[in-house]
Order: structure tokens, then C-alpha cells, then sequence
């Protein structure tokens, strides 16, 4: 379930590139969806599709899952005249979709051939057995559509409830409900919003994902108002049938930790067995996309994806005697947050362990995730504690800034002849900031090490020459050292020298880009200090510190040039950036603190020597 | 079909001969020495303790069936290695003919898990056909061994009595082994190269049974500028029934060449146009010399036909349909060719070619379908030889233009010896769907030409304006020989296919590596169509971040915003295999600053950098003229070997660095008497 928001994106677009619908551009008048609920918690969807007439053929995609829906009475009608004629024999394409990170999945794609040069209708019917996999209502689309309409029957056995998100975007919504003695009819009528296909997506930018959604969850009537409680209970239910370690597991989990007595360092055992005796496998067959597989099944084949292995680690704790749940959570590039009881607030599983009073979370699919830090991809986001009470939601907190910080000393000489500027730096990363490092490395052979750490240093001094890098620590800090050299930085004209400073560590080092595009995530917020010391090989006549100072909500840069003494030039910065994705509101003030930065490094500092 | 012009008798017939060049066993891994070849495998993320491929061929009525099993057993040695290779990877093809598959888990504790295989394939049983197959084997954990064994088999012709066979990889191997058994029926040949060890042979009345074998092969990690075959050892083999047969150049044209080249005549949609539109494009050069006339006729093709893919419903069209509709596609493109060839009465013969990355043509051991390039020649008026490349669906070649993969390699030229005209009837496919056959065929060994003028020139004259902080541009961009030929492919690739051109536009603004120099119009573009097929661009363009006034009488300007080079990449530290090239190129830059008053440069105490070692040269050089109002730099990146050894490969990371050192730099330059 992890990332299922990038999926759905991806897995639209592979589909799209692959039937070759991409370049189409088809517009809708009206798309009808008719949903009745069923008294026996299955539902069917009628759904209409009018086309507009276009000049090409059409490849009309019907996206279900095998499992769980079958797709019946296809149709598709031309017009003739005044009216609809249906096409005999229309052509109907069925295909699979494969992604790359779902090793197997029960998706599937129809493709409906529509011809050219004639408005058409398409009529179809979804039936699903699974009353919880009706959990959104779409007002965003890749097509033209004109009017979206939505009409939801529902026993009076159940109750209704929903949450729209991003609705600002909508020009037009209206929701409309009327009550009968045995049913209640909904009425949802929408203007969707057109979203461009992003590729950028490919490349870890994920802009305008926050379109409008409607998140949709049927509870029995006895759950009104405790919709949390239904949700909880229904996934409690279901993950009791994956549960009860068997011997073997239970040997194996005992054998882990045996002589262990401290709570903490049980923790820390299991779940770095986890992490890194276990692959991540995503096979998603019709409700196992949801529901873990049982902890026993995981533990023989070591392998499972977010909730299957987040299940088995909490097993495991429950098993030690520290309580443990599960949760479902939202990643920084799901379209909602989990702050709803709707399967589709969702995309990801996590584990939660209650030690010493405290709750950590435990992410058993990022591999260099170290508890009592951060889960990078759901901070401060909300999660849905699955427990015996009814479950719970939580507000995952980060690290703030200070706790991030990255610490650059640089301490250079100036050769006299060749004008060459020499010496080495050391770099610290606390809290989190070293992660990207560390994904980076994780898959680095040893003899690649090297050349991940160099080519990375070079991008922070802007492609200078760097030599012999080395981790000095790989631990909660990653601490770096190496060499620097520096050609052309220092420059004489007559008794003056112009000193420029372009070589500074680069602001942001995880991206390499000169300014940001809405939609990158930074990985977290964090502080920056960087301190460089030049010795000059001759004195030269103090001048005047420089300060530059840029404040804006969430975030500030101070830089300062002087002279402590007449042999050495210091250059300080302190950077702070309190947000963790660019968005559109903090687009523009990030990209001006970068540009002010650039603008700043590319003016020299001038000074002269004392003759 | 016979055709009695082609038929000739036995002077010319091409005897070719099967040569096995048996040579003394050396190893492709022999760096590491043996006794330390555990040790490096246990550094990796896995390796094999074997790796079997054991293929058997048996003759089923009139075809042939080929079995192929494969066993391995793969020491997964950390999470890395289990996240890369604990799953089952099988393609389509496979899936559909398995016959048997085993997988184990070994588990270092001495248990085993064993994959069920029901579960791999249940998932598709409501189609009639397995999708590739990516599971994955449970169990894995660092430490454990995973033994996988299974087959397929497959039925084939007579001319698929063959395979290609290398037993590299980029996981290392202790022991990797190719084993082919046929009955004594079959006669088995083989060709080893790159000295391929080897095989063991065992041949008795029941069976023959050829082992290729090769210990401890060092895992390769593959680059993209990578040729295996031109450095790795490899084997080709093939088996005929008979065994006096063996496959000639003859062969090759009737079979390969005139299938896709012969014209058909099986539907008359507006065959006639032919005539009619030959006749108009001639004009009034009909009295002239029938090459001129073909150059006619090809320029319209190149100016006026576009090229789109093939469609199933247009396979029987004539040339005349396609002229008409003003589109031809990667077939009726090489029909119309050898139409216009053969009408003008110009003698053509056949090219068969392969790309240098799939190793080197062999003229004397001929195999079925080897050949992925394939094309016409013919001599021209002064008798040298023109070479005739047909446009594929988004690049129209110009006579003499081949592409660049070709470039340098050897390949066939195969002619048919005419006693005669071509009747008419000779021509065409007609009803009877049967192919023209030659008799005898001349047959020559040539290497290609490549270019020697693959030069990308940038030349740039700017006036800086103080007041406005800018400079503006003329701009002259050449770009000749097989850099014009790639160039131009991948932007007319990108023109004609949206989903690339979003993609590669999405790659832009992700990497946001905009060049410094924005060109703002493009003043007139030429191509000349000779070779080496000069481009010409010439533009008007802006300076895109101006000038950085740093202050009243010095601006500064970073030479990593104006000089911008196509190197070739040297980003690791060290490769497994060297850089294969198409070919050496000049990567030309050169602009010219001119100021309002008198300058004077800061810091560029060596204005000249001449560097220059076995692969490339690099030149910088920063010159004032006009009475110091002028300012001229020059930069020049050449790339002066096609092939750079794995063990030279810190000689073009030399050459990079040293362009990266002067980008590093800037211009400060101080206006005098302002």
C-alpha cells in the first residue's frame, strides 16, 4: 500500500504510454455514475460516459481490479442523427498493468476503441463485493469534463460519510441528499478540475498532486457519528486473521534476543532484523492491497511491503512484551493526509511501539530509518493508530531545524605563486540531514563509495576539485572530511585582490538544482552553519565585515565576510529552512534566498595588500 | 520464382569457408588472481557457485525442438544482493513454454524453502498467455544460497539451428557452463572469438555433446558506451543436417535481402502514379545521366515524403500508392528504392552490416538474421561507391550517410551477377508470392567508412552592453559528419514522438540546466547534402543572466555559464569494460566579446592550455584584440581515439578534469578609460 498515490499516477501514465493514449486529448460532456449499495455490503456502479466528438480514435481506459470488481455490459454507442446507435461487436481490449514496484497486482486495464469524427456514448457496470473498497469519488481528471455527476443510493442500513479535500479548486460542487423510509439518494454534481499529466513525477517532483477528492466510507447505522471506530474495527478484525506467531517465529525472535533484557535494545534488535533480513515485496491481489498477509507467511518468505511487514514486526514486540500497534499513514506524496477513515487517506503502514512510556514509530521499509528519529516520508503528517480502543490518530512530529543541523569548517591557504587556494573541510550531519547520504551509499559497493562521496562533495562546491573524502562517522552523525583545491577563486589586480567565494557549500545539497521546482521534497527542515577560514600568504588591510541578512516565514540566511586578523579572511553562513516540500506558498521566498545566495557568492570580496 | 537473368554458372561462386579459430585458453578475469577469486566473491553482493545452460536439439518431423535447461545456485551475500536477485525473472516467452521449474531457498541453518510455483503462475489463468514473470523467492536472507532450476523448450526452423553463446555476467561465477547435445545427426559448428576457450567434445554414434566452459568470471558492470563482443570472449555455433551444407552470401541476399527489398505487384490502389510521378520530378532532366536523375528522385523522397511505421494494411501497396498518399514507411521505402534502382538501369548491390555494439561481421562464418543493417550500394558515374541508407520512421539518410553505429565496421557487399536486363516480370512479387533468387552473387568484404569531420563548431560574436548589462549574440552553430547525423536523428525523433519530447522536456526543467547563452531567434538553418552533411545554424541570442557589474570598472562572468562541451562522461572512478565510440569528434567553441572601451583581463596568468594525451586533446585559449577592445576565448574538446581501453579510461577523466578546472574559472575583466 506503500506510496499508492504514486502509484495510481504512475500506473495511469504506464497505462496511458502503453495503450498509447498519452497524446490523446479527449474531451467528456458528461460522465454519470450511478452507485447502489447493496443490503449485503457489495455495491455496483453504472457508470455513462458521453464523448465529444474527436479527429482521432479514441482508447477509452476502464481501470478495475480483478478481484474485487467484475466489469460487465459494455457498450458503446455512435450517434446517428438525433440518436445513439449501438455498435456491435465494438472492439474491447483487456490488458495487464505492470509496475515496477508492485511485483504482482490484480489491476487491470479494458480499452474501449472509440472511432473518429462522431460523439459516442460508453455504458459499463462495476460490480464490487467489497463494501470498503468504495472509498473516494474523484473531481479531477485528465480529460476535458464537463459536468461529473455522481448518484449514490443507500440502504438505511447504512449511513453515509465523506470528506472533500482541495475542494477550493472545484468551480463548481453540489451535494444534494433526500431520505426515504428504506433508503437515502445521493446527488453529487461537479465541474471537475483538468490536471495535466506531470511527468516530472518520473523524477521525484510531485506537483499539483492536491487535487479535489471526495474520501467516502459506508458505516452500519449503529456507527454513526464513530466512523473512526468503524474503520479501526473493520481493519482490527482483519488483522487478526493474519496474526499468532508459530513456533518457528517465535524461536527465531527468542534466539534474536536472547541475554537482551533492556526494552529499547529489544526494540532496536528486532527491527533492525527486519530492515534488514526482510525484502520488500508489494503483491497486491484484490483486498491484499489492504490487509497484510499473515505474520507467519512473512517471516518464512522474509519478504512483504509496508503493512505486511509493520504487522510482523509488531507481532514481534507484542510477542516480547512490548505493546505494539500498527497504523496507517499517509506519505509527503499521498494526496491527503490520513486524518479521515477512508481507505483512500491512506498509502502507507507503519509500526508503533510503546516503550518507556514513550511511542516510537517504526517504519521497517526504509532501510536506514533509526528509531527515536524521524520516519522521513510521514512527517508531520497525521497517522490512524489501529487499537483495541477504538483506534486513534496522531500528529507525527519531525526534527526541527536545530535538531538538523549541518556543520561545514573550511580551512584553506593561499599558495603564493599559483594563486591557488588549498586545504581540507569536514561536514556533520545530525538528526536527519545525513539520511540522503546514507540512501545514497546503501547500495554502494564498497569500492563505489569513494566515488558517490566525491561526486556528491563536488556538487556542493560547485564542481570544484575535491580529493581523498572519508566517513569519519556513520552513525546517528555522519561526520565527512576531505580535501579541497581550489584553482582561479583568488585573483590579483595590481596591490588589490578579488576573493570570490562561489566555492561556499551549496544551501540545499540534496537537490541539484539552482533554484526549486513546486513539488520537491526536501526530506526535512533543517539548519545550516557553515564556517570557512582563509589564511592568505601575505597581510592585507582589514576591511569592514560584510553581513547579508534574508529573513521570510521559514527560512533566513545570514552570511558575513571579514577580516579577524591580517593574514586571515572569514566567511560564516547560518541557513535555516523550516519546510520539508516545496509548495506554491513557499516557492517564490525559497527561490529568492537562493538567488539573493548565488548573487552574493558571485560577488568577490575585495581587498588590498599591505604593501 | 526464376529468374534466368540472375542465373550463372560456377565462376563466381562464392565458396566460403568455415574456419574454427581454436585458440590457446586465456581468461577474460584473469586480474584476480585464483586463489583470492572466493575471497572478491564474498565482497560482492552475490555470486554463483555454477551457472549451467545445457541446450539439446532434436529433430520433430520437419522442424527442430530446442530444450533449454537452466541451472544455477547463487550465494546471496547481503540485503543488497537479496533486494537485487532474490526473485524469479523470467520473460514471456519463457513463462509460456516451461516445462519444469524448481526453486530452492538454501538456508545457511540448513533448511530449505521451496518456491510453489502454482502461486507464480496462478495469476494469469484467466488469460491464455503467462506475462514476464518477476517473483519473488521467499526465504532469501543474507547468507543463503538460491538454487534455481528449470526449462523450456521451443520449436524452431531449420535456419534457427543456432545461437549466440557468452557466458559473462555482471554477478561473478565460479564455474559457468554452455552445454550443447544434438544427435550426430545434426553437425555442429562453432566459431569462437576474443578467445573463447576451448570446448570439450564428445561424439559417439547416439549423441554429440560440446561443453563450453569458463571458471571464475568476475562480475562486469556494463557501461553504455560498452561493446562485449568486442572485448569479451563469445561463441557463435549452428547445427545443419547436412553436413556438406554450409550457408553462402547467396543465401543471404535471396533470403534476407530480397525480402525486404523486392517490389510487389498484389494491389493496383494507384500503382500508376509511380510512373506519373518519376516522370514529373525528372522534368526536363530526362535526357540527363540516371544517377543524376536517382539524386532527383531521392531529394524529392528526402524533401517532400514523410516517413511513419509500418502498417499492416499498407504491406501489399505499391510504391505508386505511397508516393501518392506522400508517406513511405521502413519497407515500401527500401521497395521503392531498389524500383527506382532497377528502372534506371543502375547496377545496385546489397549491404549487409552490423552495428559495432553487436560485435563484428564475420564474412566466412554466415549465419541466419544476423545482420540488423541492411541497405543498397551502388557505383556512381565516376565509379566510385555510393552507399543508399533507407529512412527509417524519424530519420530521412542522405546518399552516403549510414548511421553512425556503422561507422568503421566491417560489412558485406553482396552484387548478383546479371548476364542480362531484368525482365519485367522479374521485378515484383507478384501472385505466386514467391521471392527473386540469384544464381551467383559477387561477393566483397568492406569497411565502412566513417567521418572524419565530426565536428560540432559554436562561434559566437557578442557586443557588451554596459548600459543594459548585457550582451547580445550572433551565433553560428555547425555541426558535420556523424554528429550531424545523431544530431539531427534525435531532434527529428523528439519532433515526431510527443511522449519522448514531454519526457525529455520534463528531464530539462528537473535537471534545470538551461544553457547560459539563450537563443532568442534563428535567423536561417542549412543542410548541405553532401558529405559530411553540414548543418548550419545562425541565430541571434541574449546572454540568458547578464553581466555581473562587480563594480563600476570590473564585470565578471563565469566561464561555466558560456563554455558548454559534449564530453564524453567519466564519472566513476574506474570501468570493468572500455568505451566503444562510434566515432572521434571536435567539439569546437569560440567567442568573440567586443567592448566599448579598453579591457584588461585579471587572473588568467596562462591564457593558453594545450593538453593533449593518447585519447583527447583539450585547447583554451584567451586572446585580446582590436586595440584591447576585443576580447577572444576559444575552447576546443576533442575526442581523438574511438575506443578507450578500460585501462586508459583515467587518461579521459585527465582530459575532463582539465575542462572542468578552466570552467571552474571566471572572466573578471577590468574596463579601462571608461
Amino acid at each position: 500500500m506503500k506510496y499508492s498515490f504514486n502509484k495510481l499516477i504512475l500506473f495511469i501514465s504506464c497505462v496511458i504510454l502503453s495503450a498509447n493514449i498519452f497524446s490523446q486529448n479527449f474531451s467528456i460532456k458528461t460522465k454519470l455514475e450511478n452507485i447502489l449499495i447493496q443490503k449485503d455490503t457489495s455495491f455496483v456502479k453504472h457508470v455513462i460516459v458521453l464523448l465529444k466528438e474527436s479527429d482521432e480514435t479514441i482508447v477509452y481506459p476502464i481501470f478495475y481490479d480483478t478481484e474485487l470488481e467484475t466489469v460487465s455490459d459494455i457498450h458503446l454507442y455512435i450517434k446517428k442523427g438525433n440518436r445513439f446507435k449501438l455498435v456491435k461487436n465494438n472492439i474491447i481490449k483487456e490488458s495487464d498493468i505492470q509496475l515496477d514496484y508492485i511485483n504482482m497486482t490484480s489491476k487491470k486495464v479494458k480499452s474501449i476503441i472509440v472511432p473518429p469524427d462522431t460523439e459516442a456514448k460508453i455504458t459499463y457496470t462495476v460490480k464490487c463485493s467489497e463494501l470498503m473498497y468504495f472509498s473516494d469519488l474523484h473531481f479531477f481528471s485528465n480529460d476535458e469534463i464537463d459536468t461529473l455527476k455522481y448518484q449514490i443510493t443507500i440502504p438505511n442500513k447504512f449511513h453515509f460519510v465523506y470528506n472533500t479535500i482541495n475542494k477550493d479548486s472545484l468551480n463548481y460542487l453540489k451535494i444534494n441528499s433526500i431520505k426515504s423510509d428504506s433508503l437515502s439518494k445521493w446527488s453529487i454534481e461537479a465541474t471537475p478540475v483538468k490536471v495535466a499529466p506531470n511527468l516530472l513525477m518520473f523524477f521525484g517532483i510531485y506537483k499539483n498532486i492536491r487535487g479535489p477528492l471526495m474520501r467516502t466510507l459506508i458505516i452500519p447505522s449503529s456507527y454513526k457519528d464513530n466512523e473512526r471506530k468503524y474503520l479501526n474495527d473493520w481493519y482490527l478484525k482483519k488483522l487478526n486473521t493474519t496474526r499468532g506467531l508459530g513456533y518457528q517465529a517465535m524461536h527465531k525472535i527468542d534466539e534474536l534476543t536472547e541475554g537482551i533484557s533492556d526494552p529499547m535494545k529489544i526494540m532496536d534488535t528486532l527491527y533492525s532484523y527486519v530492515k534488514n533480513n526482510f525484502k520488500y515485496v508489494a503483491i497486491e491481489i484484490g483486498m491484499g492491497a489492504f490487509v497484510p498477509t499473515h505474520v507467519n507467511e512473512v517471516f518464512t518468505n522474509k519478504e512483504g511491503d509496508c503493512k505486511d511487514l509493520s504487522n510482523f514486526l509488531s507481532e514481534a514486540l507484542n510477542y516480547k512484551g512490548i505493546k505494539s500497534d500498527i497504523a496507517l499513514a499517509a506519505t509527503y506524496n499521498h494526496i491527503s493526509d490520513c486524518d479521515f477513515p477512508s481507505l483512500s487517506s491512506a498509502n502507507h503502514v507503519i509500526c508503533i511501539a510503546y516503550v518507556k512510556g514513550k511511542l516510537i514509530i517504526l517504519d521497517p521499509t526504509d532501510p536506514i530509518h533509526l528509531p527515536e528519529t524521524p520516519v522521513q516520508s510521514i512527517q508531520k503528517r497525521s497517522i490512524l493508530i489501529i487499537n483495541q480502543k477504538g483506534g486513534e490518530y496522531y500528529k507525527v512530529s519531525g526534527f526541527s531545524p536545530e535538531q538538523n543541523l549541518i556543520n561545514y569548517k573550511i580551512e584553506l591557504e593561499a599558495s603564493p605563486e599559483q594563486m591557488l587556494l588549498k586545504g581540507d573541510f569536514k561536514a556533520f550531519y545530525d538528526g536527519v540531514t545525513g539520511n540522503f547520504l546514507k540512501r545514497e551509499l546503501l547500495y554502494a559497493s564498497s569500492d563505489m563509495t569513494n566515488n558517490v562521496l566525491d561526486k556528491h562533495y563536488k556538487t556542493v562546491f560547485g564542481n570544484q576539485s575535491v580529493s581523498d573524502v572519508k566517513i569519519i562517522n556513520y552513525d546517528k552523525i555522519i561526520e565527512t572530511e576531505g580535501l579541497l583545491s581550489l584553482n582561479g577563486k583568488l585573483i590579483k589586480d595590481g596591490n588589490s585582490r578579488l576573493l570570490f567565494i562561489d566555492f561556499l557549500p551549496k544551501l540545499i545539497e540534496t537537490i541539484d538544482r539552482a533554484t526549486l521546482l513546486e513539488g520537491t521534497h526536501l526530506g526535512s527542515s533543517f539548519s545550516k552553519k557553515v564556517n570557512v577560514k582563509i589564511s592568505m600568504d601575505r597581510p592585507f588591510q582589514k576591511f569592514k565585515p560584510i553581513e547579508h541578512t534574508i529573513s521570510k516565514k521559514g527560512i533566513s540566511l545570514f552570511l558575513k565576510i571579514s577580516s579577524p586578523s591580517e593574514l586571515i579572511i572569514e566567511c560564516t553562513y547560518e541557513f535555516m529552512l523550516d519546510y520539508i516540500i516545496i509548495e506554491k506558498e513557499n516557492l517564490d521566498i525559497t527561490n529568492e534566498v537562493l538567488t539573493s545566495f548565488k548573487e552574493i557568492i558571485n560577488e568577490p570580496i575585495i581587498f588590498k595588500i599591505k604593501s | 520464382m526464376s529468374l534466368l537473368f540472375l542465373k550463372l554458372k560456377a565462376n563466381k561462386y562464392c565458396i566460403l569457408w568455415i574456419t574454427f579459430l581454436l585458440s590457446t585458453s586465456v581468461f577474460a578475469n584473469d586480474s584476480i588472481p585464483d586463489n583470492k577469486f572466493l575471497e572478491y566473491c564474498k565482497k560482492q553482493d552475490a555470486y554463483f557457485l555454477y551457472s549451467y545452460t545445457d541446450v539439446t536439439y532434436v529433430k520433430v518431423w520437419s522442424r527442430y525442438k530446442r530444450l533449454i535447461s537452466i541451472s544455477n545456485k547463487l550465494v546471496v551475500n547481503n540485503s543488497a544482493g537479496v533486494d537485487k536477485f532474490a526473485f524469479l525473472n523470467l520473460s514471456e516467452f519463457v513463462s509460456n513454454n516451461l516445462k519444469k521449474i524448481k526453486i530452492k531457498t538454501l538456508k545457511a541453518d540448513g533448511t530449505v524453502i521451496e518456491l510453489d510455483s502454482s502461486l507464480v503462475f496462478q495469476r494469469n489463468s484467466n488469460n491464455k498467455k503467462f506475462g514476464s514473470i518477476n517473483y519473488p523467492i521467499p526465504g532469501v536472507e543474507p547468507g543463503d544460497t538460491i538454487e534455481t532450476s528449470y526449462a523450456y523448450s521451443e520449436y524452431i526452423n531449420k535456419h534457427e539451428l543456432m545461437d549466440y553463446v557468452n557466458l559473462d555476467s555482471n554477478i561473478p561465477s565460479l564455474n559457468t557452463e554452455y552445454t550443447v547435445r544434438t544427435n550426430p545427426e545434426l553437425a555442429l559448428r562453432y566459431k569462437p572469438y576474443n578467445n573463447f576457450p576451448e570446448p570439450q567434445v564428445i561424439s559417439n554414434d547416439t549423441l554429440t555433446y560440446c561443453v563450453f566452459k569458463m571458471e571464475k568470471i568476475k562480475g562486469l558492470s556494463e557501461n553504455k558506451n560498452a561493446c562485449k563482443p568486442c572485448e569479451l570472449p563469445y561463441l557463435y555455433y549452428s547445427l545443419n543436417d547436412d553436413k556438406n551444407e554450409v550457408r553462402t552470401w547467396k543465401d543471404v541476399y535471396n533470403q534476407e535481402f530480397n525480402a525486404i527489398t523486392q517490389p510487389v505487384l498484389l494491389d493496383s490502389e494507384k500503382s500508376s502514379y509511380y510512373r506519373r510521378w518519376k516522370r514529373n520530378v525528372i522534368g526536363e532532366a530526362k535526357d540527363s545521366s540516371k544517377y543524376y536523375q536517382f539524386e532527383l528522385l531521392h531529394k524529392e523522397i528526402q524533401d517532400n515524403i514523410k516517413m511513419e511505421s509500418v502498417k499492416v494494411d499498407e504491406l501489399i501497396k505499391s510504391s505508386g500508392y505511397f508516393l501518392k498518399e506522400k508517406h513511405l514507411d521502413p519497407l515500401s521505402i527500401r521497395r521503392l528504392y531498389r524500383q527506382l534502382l532497377e528502372d534506371l538501369g543502375i547496377e545496385y548491390s546489397a549491404v549487409f552490416a552490423r552495428s559495432k555494439q553487436s560485435g563484428p561481421i564475420d564474412p566466412y562464418y554466415i549465419r541466419y538474421g544476423e545482420y540488423d543493417h541492411i541497405f543498397f550500394a551502388y557505383n556512381n558515374e565516376k565509379g566510385s561507391l555510393n552507399l543508399l541508407y533507407p529512412n527509417d520512421e524519424y530519420y530521412k539518410y542522405q546518399i552516403n550517410e549510414i548511421p553512425t553505429t556503422l561507422y568503421n565496421t566491417k560489412a558485406i557487399i553482396v552484387k548478383p551477377y546479371l548476364e542480362g536486363k531484368i525482365k519485367n516480370s522479374d521485378k515484383f512479387i507478384n501472385y505466386d508470392l514467391k521471392l527473386a533468387e540469384v544464381d551467383s552473387v559477387n561477393v566483397t568484404v568492406v569497411e565502412l567508412p566513417g567521418m572524419h569531420n565530426n565536428i560540432l563548431r559554436q562561434i559566437y560574436f557578442g557586443q557588451v552592453n554596459l548600459k543594459e548589462k548585457s550582451i547580445f549574440f550572433k551565433c553560428n552553430f555547425s555541426i558535420s559528419g556523424g554528429l550531424s547525423t545523431d544530431l539531427r536523428s534525435f531532434f527529428n525523433f523528439l519532433n515526431q514522438n510527443k511522449e519522448a519530447n514531454d519526457f525529455y522536456d520534463a528531464l530539462e526543467e528537473f535537471e534545470g540546466k538551461d544553457a547560459a547563452i539563450q537563443i532568442d531567434s534563428v535567423i536561417s538553418t542549412h543542410l548541405k547534402n553532401i558529405p559530411p552533411f553540414n548543418y548550419n545554424v545562425k541565430a541571434h541570442g541574449n546572454l540568458r543572466e547578464g553581466l555581473s557589474l562587480l563594480n563600476d570598472n570590473i564585470i565578471s562572468i563565469p566561464l561555466e555559464n558560456l563554455i558548454q562541451h559534449n564530453q564524453i562522461e567519466s564519472e566513476l572512478d574506474s570501468v570493468d569494460l572500455g568505451y566503444y565510440l562510434d566515432y572521434v569528434f571536435e567539439d569546437y567553441f569560440k567567442v568573440m566579446l567586443n567592448f566599448p572601451c579598453e579591457i584588461e583581463v585579471l587572473g588568467f596568468d596562462g591564457n593558453k592550455i594545450d593538453f593533449k594525451n593518447d585519447f583527447g586533446e583539450y585547447l583554451f585559449d584567451l586572446k585580446m584584440g582590436n586595440n584591447n577592445t576585443q576580447l577572444i576565448i576559444e575552447s576546443n574538446y576533442k575526442i581523438i581515439k574511438d575506443m578507450i581501453p578500460k585501462d586508459e579510461y583515467k587518461q579521459l577523466k585527465k582530459l575532463n578534469d582539465i575542462l572542468r578546472e578552466v570552467k571552474n574559472k571566471r572572466l573578471v575583466i577590468k574596463l579601462n578609460d571608461l
